[in-house]
């Protein structure tokens, strides 16, 4: 295809169709002039047809060329859309023109729950506010000026509503319009340069959409425009023991809480230190609890990072990111690295005080600590199950 | 024991919440009355705002089948057990409970059994 495309072939462009040469037969000839007929009266393109005294068969619809040009020739396609960016978009950031939905979610409303409060002194009565988090996360974020110049920016709709409209004209060149002979060379060139208005036109589509988003923020603060562009670009956060960090590239997110050390008894009430950990849960579905660290407990298969969290099987997660459903994933979580290993029982994968040795044993003796660690005395340390 | 006759502020946490529902107990209120006692009087009251109503929302979920935990021991006698002496910025000094109102998720199976 594309082979045929850069050569010095005749071609014949008509009613959105390459139609490609072919050997005169008398039979074709016949079967050209009744196609000629049968198509006019239905109005599609002919399988056949002529141009002066040669003869043409119906190849590929031109849209369909276009629409599928990324695939037939990944190189060119990537450079012409890093070409229109160049040109058109870099000078509008794309980045700053929208806030992910997700990430809102993330700030207003799952951190905020974990986070805790130091001023709850201060309040002594009624809950505090979201802008109260968001003031503490402002200060302690060490938000650079050029966000706060951004967010001023951020409201003004109106000039990068015309911004986007004068990008690269308001018209894509239809390639098929200019029908009739032509080689396969400058049909190509005709084809490229309607990509790049193609690409122009969908760049400019998403660009609107990315504008009408931003109605959500129009009662919010500059500040606050002003974090969730800083963070919108840094892609973590962390506070007061409750974070999230963007999954690589992706445009998705592992919201976490911290666990701080913790202590499980077994059976023999004997105890075992845990250190820190993350209990972290994805933006993209099923909403379950993982450990971000490498990390060993009764309820985790192995000894490695990111492993699922064994949870209760009443436990059935959500698959669209919520607050509440990422709320209740990093509860249950948590409640069960803390709570749900009942000493006497000895559930989940592996009992703390295992003796079995066999090759899925993990064992758990490394972390044993006294029951007079003055940590422990002290109530720095808290047992967690010691309830059972 | 709570010797100083200052407010006793209770704080009750649901799940694994940053934040719980506060409630103040002034001198002569809460003398003489178990910590449980204190926190069901708390958590029927009604004059609560409509975010400290979600709060009690989340406790009342957790404590049904659930318990109250401080130091991941369940609550038990008069809140002098557990109270700390505090101040506020201004320098009033009041005492300081906190606990979390939890359901244990008994998690997983023994390990003879699958997980």
């Amino acid at each position: 295809m594309l082979r045929l495309l850069q050569s010095d072939t005749e071609l014949l462009v008509e009613a959105g169709f390459i139609y490609l040469p072919m050997v005169f037969d008398p039979a074709v000839d016949k079967e050209v002039n009744m196609g000629r007929d049968g198509s006019r009266a239905s109005g599609r393109a002919p399988q056949l047809t002529r141009s002066g005294d040669k003869y043409f068969l119906k190849s590929l619809n031109i849209n369909s060329i276009l629409d599928n040009y990324g695939k037939l020739d990944p190189q060119t396609y990537e450079d012409l859309r890093r070409n229109v960016f160049n040109r058109f978009l870099c000078s509008l950031n794309p980045a700053s023109i929208s806030i992910d939905q997700k990430l809102k979610t993330i700030v207003f409303q799952v951190i905020p729950h974990f986070a805790r409060k130091k001023n709850r002194l201060r309040k002594m009565r009624g809950a505090a506010s979201v802008e109260q988090f968001l003031d503490l996360v402002g200060r302690r974020a060490g938000i650079p000026a050029r966000f706060y110049a951004e967010a001023g920016r951020f409201g003004d709709t109106f000039s990068l509503k015309k911004k986007i409209r004068d990008i690269g004209g308001s018209t894509v060149p239809q390639v098929a319009d200019k029908g009739g002979l032509t080689t396969a060379k400058s049909f190509h060139q005709r084809l490229l340069k309607a990509l790049e208005s193609k690409i122009v036109r969908e760049a400019k589509d998403r660009l609107e959409g990315l504008l009408q988003g931003r109605d959500q923020y129009a009662d919010l603060q500059k500040k606050y425009i002003a974090l969730l562009l800083f963070i919108n670009e840094t892609g973590d956060l962390e506070l007061n023991g409750a974070g999230f960090f963007r999954d690589g590239d992706t445009p998705e997110y592992y919201v976490y809480v911290h666990t701080g050390q913790y202590a499980l008894k077994d059976h023999k009430g004997r105890l075992y230190l845990f250190p820190d950990c993350r209990v972290a849960v994805p933006t993209r579905g099923p909403l379950v609890p993982y450990v971000v660290e490498k990390y060993k407990h009764p309820f985790l298969w192995g000894h490695e990072s990111f492993q699922k969290i064994c949870v209760a099987e009443r436990f059935i997660p959500e698959w669209k990111f919520s607050a509440s459903g990422a709320i209740r994933a990093l509860e249950e979580g948590i409640n069960a690295l803390f709570y749900g290993y009942n000493s006497s029982r000895g559930n989940g994968y592996h009992r703390l005080d295992d003796m079995r040795m066999d090759k899925n044993s993990i064992v758990f003796d490394d972390l044993r600590i006294l029951r007079e660690d003055p940590r422990i005395a002290s109530g720095e340390i808290e047992v967690k199950n010691d309830f059972y | 024991m709570l010797g100083q006759s200052v407010p006793l502020v209770i704080e009750i946490l649901p799940g694994q919440a940053g934040e719980g529902l506060i409630d103040i107990y002034e001198p002569g209120s809460y003398e003489g009355a178990s910590l449980r006692e204190l926190v069901y009087r708390t958590i029927g009251k009604k004059n609560w705002s409509i975010e400290e109503r979600q709060i009690l929302e989340d406790i009342n979920r957790q404590l049904s089948g659930g318990k109250l935990l401080i130091g991941g021991k369940e609550i038990r006698g008069p809140a002098q057990g557990y109270a700390l002496l505090e101040r506020t910025e201004e320098g009033e000094k009041y005492y300081y409970v906190s606990m979390r109102a939890i359901k244990p998720q008994e998690g997983g199976s023994s390990v003879t059994e699958s997980s």
